[in-house]
């Protein structure tokens, strides 16, 4: 009762006209950058944070957030209609989606989308809303040596759970920890790679490097192959969706939303990996396996409800641990230490105004989203033919002035650019860039637990073991290490038994 | 060819394909080569910026502490890379643009680097006005009038925000702006 009373403040705060205002605008910036091929809704979270400056924190990260969730809705209407994930959470909406489109049924898969998006938003929200406080009351018990293994998991966490080479995802978050050491140590004050830089004694600050990696590297990308997309249409009485396709979906949405709620808590994972369980557990779960890939209704059900529920889902880790669960709660994340706000166990005591108001704002916002999705799927549609040629130099120079913004350096704006460069050929390398990210959000508060740690126990690693809660944390990092080593083991047998 | 002929051709094993002839193209694989010497520079440029620091203090540890291990994991991640690349029979590389593409790339981040340097002569505004015209008219090759439009608006949006709500005071050159 105590929770739908702090929710019921959370409403208060959230439905002042200032608020409101930023739910939509965020709303409405997340679905056009997921509706637009080539920019994220991480990469649309970095570049437009200088904006969020001049409003209060709250209403700030109502809008960060607001980018975060509405671009897992506006991600549908590209990989429907142009067969083209507007983000990469969208890839198995694509697949059945344009084949729904092909066959005349775009309505009815954007329809299907949205109301999924929404079911799996809302209940993932609850969730939130309800395991939150108890997650982050027990957190109250953690200390130096406890916050050290849990930064240091929710890097390796994302190597062991995210796709690809484990390696190159922990190689990636070592790089991501050699930029955060540069700068002035945070305890005796000394420089530290800063090579004589001047510039550099203030350290490389995220905004550069995230703005960098994930705007101007895409866009750099996106300049490779240029396309003009085939737009398929759809009308408004082709979202009504029959009897026959809400008995095919309904439990398609429910079994999204439960795997894509719990692969979004886990650190690491997020709304891409979620949509491709939940498509692969809805297969096996269908009455027609046969139809997925061909334009299957509940697929497309699946996979939508599945990343929307994810990308709420990663709130826990982040708003009751401090510990960011994607590549978008680490931008949020940022933005909470950017706006002087100490993210962590303390935050849901210390900031419940905040918390609850955010909280709130995202019922508010999945609202806004669902009207925006359903009535004006169409008008979405039509954005889709604006050639990405003309936004490509708006998103570039708005990268660049934002960072100059928040730094007043231009300097700043060449880390941009240089890690620009990185980003694009990190793209090339297929190395992933989530990783990045986390390291450097992740490594102030690894370090200094660390060091900590061994102040505390003058100097023994055994602080690590000695504590209960320690000692299971220990445990889970030593597992997200092995997994992909077990993984590997299993895929060779695997792969030489078929050889045989 | 299919993946059970793949298996079951001696030819195509992963093994006989690491003493073939093919090997010699898996090994110029720059895929996973490249990050891992990159990291290997990396790792040894960390290690070698910290050692006139303390690595230990009293009790503490001290500010070389955290880089030297991040070095040290930042070579082991190669090697192991290094050797799985090797005991791999893969062969991928990066799958680089067409002769089009790349110069497109580079001459972005050409102007990338140019906004960046005449921002401090002309200003940022007007630095981001010839960027954006670069871009569209130089190297996407758009239409003068579509293009000039969408650099009034961009031009536009970005000063009325920054300069007119946000307060920044960004680099101004001989026009004011």
């Amino acid at each position: 009762m105590e929770i739908l009373g702090f929710l019921m403040d959370g409403f208060r705060g959230a439905l002042t006209p200032m608020n409101l205002l930023f739910v939509f605008i965020g709303c409405l910036l997340g679905q056009i950058v997921g509706a637009l091929p080539g920019i994220g809704p991480s990469a649309a979270m970095a570049i437009l944070m200088p904006l969020t400056f001049g409003v209060p924190p709250t209403t700030a990260l109502i809008m960060l957030s607001g980018i975060m969730y509405g671009g897992m809705y506006g991600g549908t209407l590209t990989s429907v209609l142009i067969n083209v994930p507007g983000e990469a959470a969208s890839v198995m909406t694509a697949v059945d989606g344009y084949q729904l489109a092909k066959q005349g049924r775009a309505g009815a898969a954007l329809s299907i989308a949205a109301i999924g998006s929404f079911y799996g938003g809302v209940a993932s929200l609850t969730a939130v809303v309800f395991l939150t406080p108890l997650l982050s009351n027990f957190a109250l018990k953690f200390n130096a040596p406890e916050y050290f293994l849990l930064a240091t998991m929710g890097i390796t966490a994302t190597a062991s759970l995210g796709s690809g080479s484990a390696v190159k995802s922990l190689m990636v978050g070592v790089f991501g920890l050699m930029i955060a050491m540069i700068g002035t140590d945070p305890m005796v004050g000394v420089n530290r790679l800063t090579f004589g830089v001047m510039e550099l004694m203030d350290g490389i600050d995220f905004i550069p490097v995230a703005i960098g990696i994930f705007g101007i590297g895409e866009v750099l990308a996106s300049l490779e192959d240029r396309k003009d997309f085939v737009v398929l249409k759809t009308r408004l009485r082709d979202l009504w969706l029959t009897a026959q396709d809400w008995a095919l979906c309904r439990m398609a949405i429910v079994r999204g939303t439960v795997v894509g709620f719990f692969v979004g808590t886990m650190p690491g994972t997020g709304p891409t990996i979620a949509s491709l369980l939940a498509y692969a557990a809805e297969h096996r779960a269908s009455k027609h396996p046969e139809n997925f890939g061909k334009g299957a209704l509940d697929a497309v059900a699946a996979a939508e409800t599945a990343n929307n529920a994810a990308a709420q889902g990663a709130l826990i880790p982040m708003l009751a641990l401090g510990i960011p669960g994607s590549q978008s709660t680490a931008v949020l994340l940022a933005a909470l230490l950017i706006l002087g706000i100490r993210p962590g166990p303390m935050l849901m005591s210390q900031q419940p105004g905040l918390v609850w108001t955010l909280l709130a704002s995202m019922y508010i916002g999945n609202i806004m989203l669902l009207i925006m999705n359903l009535p004006l799927a169409p008008l979405w549609a039509s954005i889709l033919r604006i050639p990405y040629d003309y936004l490509m130099p708006g998103i570039i120079a708005i990268s660049l002035v934002g960072v100059y913004a928040t730094s007043l350096s231009l300097f700043s704006v060449g880390i941009t650019v240089l890690f620009g460069i990185i980003g694009y050929l990190m793209l090339k390398f297929e190395l992933p860039r989530a990783p990045i990210v986390l390291a450097i959000v992740l490594a102030p508060l690894m370090e200094n637990s660390l060091r900590q740690s061994l102040m505390l126990s003058s100097g023994s690693l055994a602080i690590f073991v000695q504590r209960p809660i320690s000692a299971v944390l220990l445990l889970v990092v030593l597992t997200t290490l092995a997994l992909p080593i077990v993984r590997h083991i299993r895929d060779r047998r695997k792969r030489n038994s078929f050889d045989e | 060819m299919g993946m059970m002929e793949m298996g079951r051709n001696p030819k195509f094993h992963p093994i006989f394909s690491l003493t073939s002839k093919g090997r010699e193209g898996c090994m110029k694989s720059s895929l996973d080569i490249v990050p891992a010497l990159v990291m290997i520079v990396l790792s040894l440029i960390t290690a070698f910026g910290v050692s006139s620091l303390d690595y230990w203090s009293q009790y503490t540890p001290g500010p070389a502490f955290a880089p030297y291990w991040i070095a040290a994991a930042g070579l082991v991640l190669s090697i192991l890379l290094l050797v799985q690349t090797k005991l791999s029979n893969s062969c991928e590389k990066p799958d680089w643009p067409g002769r089009s593409g790349t110069i497109r790339i580079l001459m972005t981040s050409f102007g990338l680097v140019l906004i960046l340097i005449l921002s401090s002569y002309i200003g940022m505004i007007t630095a981001t006005l010839i960027f954006i015209l670069y871009l569209l008219l130089g190297i996407l090759r758009r239409k003068l009038v579509p293009s000039l439009i969408t650099t009034l608006i961009t031009v536009a949006l970005i000063y009325g925000v920054f300069v007119g709500w946000l307060r920044v005071s960004l680099p101004k050159g001989p026009f004011g702006i």
